[in-house]
């Protein structure tokens, strides 16, 4: 199964609906869409707006792939989950989002060398068809020098009283 | 030691989580919009989303200055977003500590809460090497979450 979050935002993410809801129409592969602020009719996906955040970790966890916008919440569950993402920041040309923050963030993994981030969504169904091996986008260890960090501020507090 | 975790509802409150190895085994207490998902938070004092309901803003400080006078955390932690503003300022006048973590989503360009807790704050984290210029001496990067 294909899930597709677009996030809890309140701009719609129309391009990517509208895209995987028509690469929908041609593969054999369940997708389902989480459409967030759109009210776009989707026709060859399962799709909702919302959601709460126990369905969508269940969804994160029945699926193969989770395509998503460049939003650290889906990112980090999608991170937990271990599951292969594809990426499609929101773009402020687009009306899609109010800055281009989200262009930053995928701007900075493609420096880690992951190629799974679709800027220009005709791009899309080729990254999906081709089904190449999906790389990691996210580094582990980088969380464990804030969490030492965090730890020693503690221990510190913890010496002084 | 007493740990207070203020954050807003969603992708903050997922971030703030990720630090749970940090609190879990301290007496911890969460500060956060009121939402479906922080209604099943374990202990957590419920707010009004005062970025969406403005006019709740005053009660909310009022709400904010008796948890913390009650709880009386040797710490805060925030991951914002907004919520934090109020509640570091009033965590300054009762000599809490503060920390503040700047999200993840901010890679160039920092957060209004950010700027606005900075000075407040006891020690300040970014995400991001290239965040760092747009603080001054005190933010840190020791990693994050992505």
């Amino acid at each position: 199964m294909i899930l597709v979050i677009t996030g809890f935002g309140y701009h719609p993410f129309d391009r990517l609906i509208l895209a995987m809801d028509d690469i929908a129409s041609r593969i054999d592969e369940k997708v389902v869409i989480q459409k967030g602020a759109s009210s776009t009719n989707v026709r060859n996906a399962i799709s909702f707006n919302w959601g709460c955040h126990d369905l969508i970790m269940k969804y994160i966890n029945e699926a193969r792939l989770i395509i998503c916008h460049a939003g650290i919440g889906i990112l980090l569950d999608c991170k937990k989950a271990g599951k292969n993402v594809i990426i499609v920041p929101r773009k402020k040309e687009f009306g899609e989002i109010t800055g281009n923050h989200q262009l930053e963030i995928t701007d900075t993994l493609k420096k880690r060398g992951t190629i799974n981030i679709v800027e220009e969504i005709e791009n899309l169904e080729q990254l999906i068809n081709n089904n190449i091996v999906y790389e990691k986008i996210f580094i582990d260890d980088n969380k464990s020098l804030l969490l030492k960090a965090l730890k020693d501020i503690l221990i510190g507090l913890e010496k002084e009283h | 030691m007493k740990i207070g975790l203020v954050c807003s509802h969603g992708g903050h409150l997922t971030e703030i989580t990720e630090f749970s190895e940090i609190y879990r085994y301290h007496d911890f207490f969460f500060i956060t919009y009121k939402s479906e998902r922080t209604l099943k938070l374990q202990k957590a004092y419920l707010i009004e989303n005062f970025a969406e309901k403005p006019f709740t803003l005053f009660l909310n400080i009022l709400k904010i200055l008796r948890v913390l006078m009650l709880e009386r955390p040797r710490i805060l932690i925030s991951t914002g977003a907004e919520i934090a503003i109020p509640t570091f300022f009033i965590a300054k006048l009762l000599g809490i500590k503060t920390v503040y973590i700047e999200s993840c989503a901010r890679v160039r360009s920092p957060s209004i809460t950010g700027l606005l807790v900075y000075r407040i704050s006891d020690y300040f984290f970014v995400q991001w090497k290239d965040l760092l210029p747009s603080y001054g001496k005190k933010a840190k990067f020791a990693g994050g979450l992505l």
